[in-house]
């Protein structure tokens, strides 16, 4: 089996898509328990802490360039030590997709398909997902071209026509009820940053790996920021009382848009946007997941594992959470805090201590050979 | 590779059978089968039906748009063109609506409702999360529907007489709205705005007032379009945009005339438009006209040495009635110089009137108390128990005005005859 191979700006791409999908989702975060324009200043925050998360990622990846995390962990580690480090990456790769699956049923049946059972709606998305990701990550990375510039040119749409409804004045004051605030409102959005652990499974991929480091930090800034401009749009629309009451800000948004009386009900943009980029990011979640998988079990065709892993993420998914009411339960900085930190940064930091003391692994010497065997 | 190539073709032809075989899907809802609602209306219940719990009741009365008719328009206003008038009721808003579903062989949707009059009642009482709620919680309803305020009349009458001059098809109510915001300054308001203002600390919401007037037309006139009014055409009534209802947070405490409702207006930046009517400068029974083509208004707050409000206000326009007797006017720059004064003294006096309106009834739609909040939080912590007590109804305000008259019209002076 021939390494597949994906460009620097696919790379970067799928790096955006993995944060920014999630300005649909978790603008809610941002936006809960904050007063007046604390929550744009906690989306500030946001962006910051996705850098140095991106950095940590790429940089143990370069360490190892030739080989993913669920390798070079056994190579320094030990098979036992290795395995037993990397697993709760794989926890975290199929936890983190069902959240955000869930999020996308959700929305779909509360706004837009009241009677589609949940299961159906979630469904037709992980076989769509899983069909991609038995292509492998080439066909995702160039899925990737088509669809991030589709989904960023309708989200910046809506939130550019929705500008002009917003009130600067909405914005101040900030900082009033002190710092604590605006940091828990940059806590519980950051942990979605688990999701950079992808680039420990593609960074192998990459056919280009010089600026990896670069791009991750640009994708990451670029993401965070359109995900910190579209909380502050919905703030300066609906007042950060209002808006930390509505579940799905983005689509309230969208749903007021006029212009000239002529554009009207655009919430359907944010639908396409929205299933567009999860399907991008669901698949490359999943595809590191069922690498890291095969890897993990020793299995070298790691596609038979797709579907397998799909029926299990669908059912995770609706198990997770009794009702809409458990998943902002769960996305609370006291919940998801403890826990998203401990996914960013324990497993990749353990292995990052073993490779620090074992040294880096050389580069493959002039061919790109199958990482598998 | 045959099995591979036996698979694809299965795929394909399940994917070709389940779209010509399937019947629909579980949201599929067909077209025919809506009665789109394109005004609402709200009121107590008059007679309470009996429940064991003692819950008050509401009458939700709906305008649903006549689709047959607009299919066979060619046959000119027919008996129904404005849709039909139904009243449901229970003890919410969407019970009511239930209601009216169980005497509908079509589904009631509210998706393409566009104006939400809300009776003076339920609003004096406090009730209007009823009303808000079953605007913002269900994904039909949306909150870009105007909202108003019946006063003196139930929502049912408003939504009854729509607006007799009005030939559209189905939403009088909100078109009444829309071009008396356009034309006279009169307020839009939607269900967001009320939502977003309502819940901010230290501003008040607003919503568009509607009132009874006497009809326009004698009755014996309108006799021969009388079907348009329907149901309760006669009496002789029609309804009108009458300025804006203030509330206090949620609960509505009194009204605003016209006059002073185009300088809250004015002052929040919310009307770029308006006409004002200013005396002229020789005889002071006549009046010229100025309608208003640009307009911002802003609102602020000094803290030093005290509390004062400010009001700034630019606006321009044109002249759009010169009529004054005598060679009153011409239309030379020194001329619009005292034009202008005179425009000024008239929109400060509005502008006043709705400030001495609002802190009568200790009510703040200007948001001097939010200015205060982002500009002085600390002093705001300290006020905001008394604002509505005694700091905003003794609040002393500047008002600064700023009017440019840009163009006299298509003449000059008004035509002079020699007598």
């Amino acid at each position: 089996m021939q390494l597949e191979r994906i460009s620097l700006w696919q790379f970067t791409l799928i790096i955006f898509i993995m944060r920014a999908v999630l300005s649909l989702a978790t603008m809610p975060m941002i936006l809960s328990e904050q007063k007046g324009g604390d929550s744009w200043v906690a989306s500030i925050l946001f962006i910051l802490v996705g850098v140095p998360i991106a950095l940590f990622y790429v940089k143990l990846a370069e360490r190892h360039p030739d080989q993913t995390i669920f390798e070079y962990a056994n190579t320094l580690l030990g098979p036992v030590w290795g395995r037993l480090v990397t697993a709760p990456l794989l926890w975290g790769f199929l936890h983190y997709s069902s959240v955000i699956l869930r999020e996308y049923g959700e929305a779909t049946v509360t706004a837009v398909l009241p009677q589609t059972p949940l299961v159906f709606i979630m469904g037709c998305m992980i076989l769509v997902c899983a069909v991609g990701v038995r292509l492998g990550i080439e066909v995702l990375g160039r899925s990737a071209e088509l669809l991030v510039p589709l989904f960023a040119v309708s989200t910046v749409t809506v939130i550019l026509l929705a500008v002009p409804l917003g009130e600067l004045a909405h914005l101040t004051p900030v900082g009033v009820a002190g710092l604590g605030p605006i940091i828990r409102g940059g806590i519980a959005p950051s942990t979605y940053y688990f999701l950079f652990a992808v680039i420990l499974v593609i960074y192998p991929s990459l056919n280009k790996k010089r600026f990896a480091g670069t791009s991750a930090v640009l994708a990451s800034v670029s993401a965070a920021t359109l995900v910190g401009l579209a909380a502050a749009v919905a703030v300066a629309i609906f007042g950060s009382e209002e808006a930390a009451r509505l579940l799905f800000p983005f689509l309230s948004m969208a749903r007021l848009v006029q212009v000239a009386e002529f554009v009207e009900r655009i919430e359907a943009v944010t639908g396409i946007a929205w299933g567009a980029g999860l399907f991008l990011e669901l698949s490359v979640v999943f595809y590191a997941g069922a690498r890291g998988l095969g890897l993990w079990l020793g299995i070298v065709d790691h596609r038979r594992l797709v579907f397998p892993m799909g029926a299990i993420l669908l059912t995770l998914s609706l198990v997770l959470f009794p009702n809409a009411f458990e998943i902002s339960d769960f996305q609370t900085a006291e919940v998801l805090g403890p826990y998203g930190l401990l996914m960013i940064f324990g497993p990749p930091g353990v292995v990052w201590i073993a490779s620090l003391l074992r040294g880096r692994s050389k580069a493959a010497p002039g061919q790109n050979g199958e990482s598998l065997s | 590779m045959r099995r591979r190539l036996l698979l694809k073709c299965l795929f394909t032809l399940s994917l070709v059978a389940t779209a010509a075989l399937g019947a629909g899907c579980w949201d599929r809802i067909e077209v025919q089968t809506l009665a789109f609602v394109t005004e609402a209306g709200i009121d107590p219940a008059v007679e309470t039906e009996e429940n064991p719990f003692g819950w008050e009741s509401v009458e939700l009365s709906v305008r649903v748009a006549n689709t047959a008719s607009a299919q066979d328009s060619g046959t000119g206003a027919s008996s129904t063109s404005l849709g039909a008038l139904v009243v449901g009721r229970g003890v919410s808003p969407l019970d009511a609506l239930n209601d009216i579903q169980s005497a509908s062989g079509r589904i009631i949707y509210v998706a393409h409702n566009r104006a939400a009059v809300v009776s003076s009642q339920l609003a004096q009482a406090g009730r209007m999360t009823e009303v808000i709620d079953f605007f913002d919680r269900s994904r039909q309803a949306r909150r870009s529907a105007y909202l108003l305020v019946a006063d003196g009349l139930s929502a049912r009458e408003v939504i009854s007489l729509g607006s007799q001059l009005s030939d559209q098809e189905s939403s009088a109510i909100f078109e009444l709205a829309r071009f008396n915001h356009r034309t006279r300054g009169m307020p839009i308001v939607t269900i967001n705005d009320f939502i977003v203002r309502a819940t901010q600390e230290g501003v008040d919401p607003i919503a568009i007032r509607v009132s009874a007037a006497p009809m326009l037309t004698s009755p014996a006139e309108s006799g021969s379009s009388e079907p348009q009014g329907g149901p309760s055409a006669a009496g002789g009534r029609q309804v009108e945009i009458a300025g804006a209802a203030l509330f206090r947070k949620d609960v509505l405490v009194g009204y605003l005339d016209e006059d002073a409702t185009r300088g809250l207006l004015w002052a929040r930046g919310d009307l770029s438009s308006g006409s004002v009517n200013v005396p002229c400068p020789a005889v002071t029974e006549k009046s010229f006209g100025f309608l208003v083509r640009r307009s911002s208004g802003a609102v602020t707050i000094e803290t030093d040495p005290e509390l004062r409000g400010k009001v700034t206000i630019t606006m321009e326009g044109d002249f759009v009635g010169l009529s004054c007797p005598g060679g009153g006017y011409k239309s030379t720059s020194q001329a619009v110089q005292v034009a202008q004064e005179r425009l000024k003294a008239r929109v400060e006096e509005s502008v006043r009137a709705a400030i001495a309106k609002s802190q009568q009834l200790q009510a703040d739609p200007f948001g001097f108390g939010a200015a205060l909040m982002r500009k002085e939080y600390g002093v705001w912590r300290r006020v905001k128990e008394r604002w509505y007590d005694t700091v905003w109804p003794e609040l002393p305000v500047d008002i600064e005005i700023k009017v440019d008259i840009r163009r006299p019209g298509l003449v000059g002076p008004p035509y002079q005859v020699d007598r």
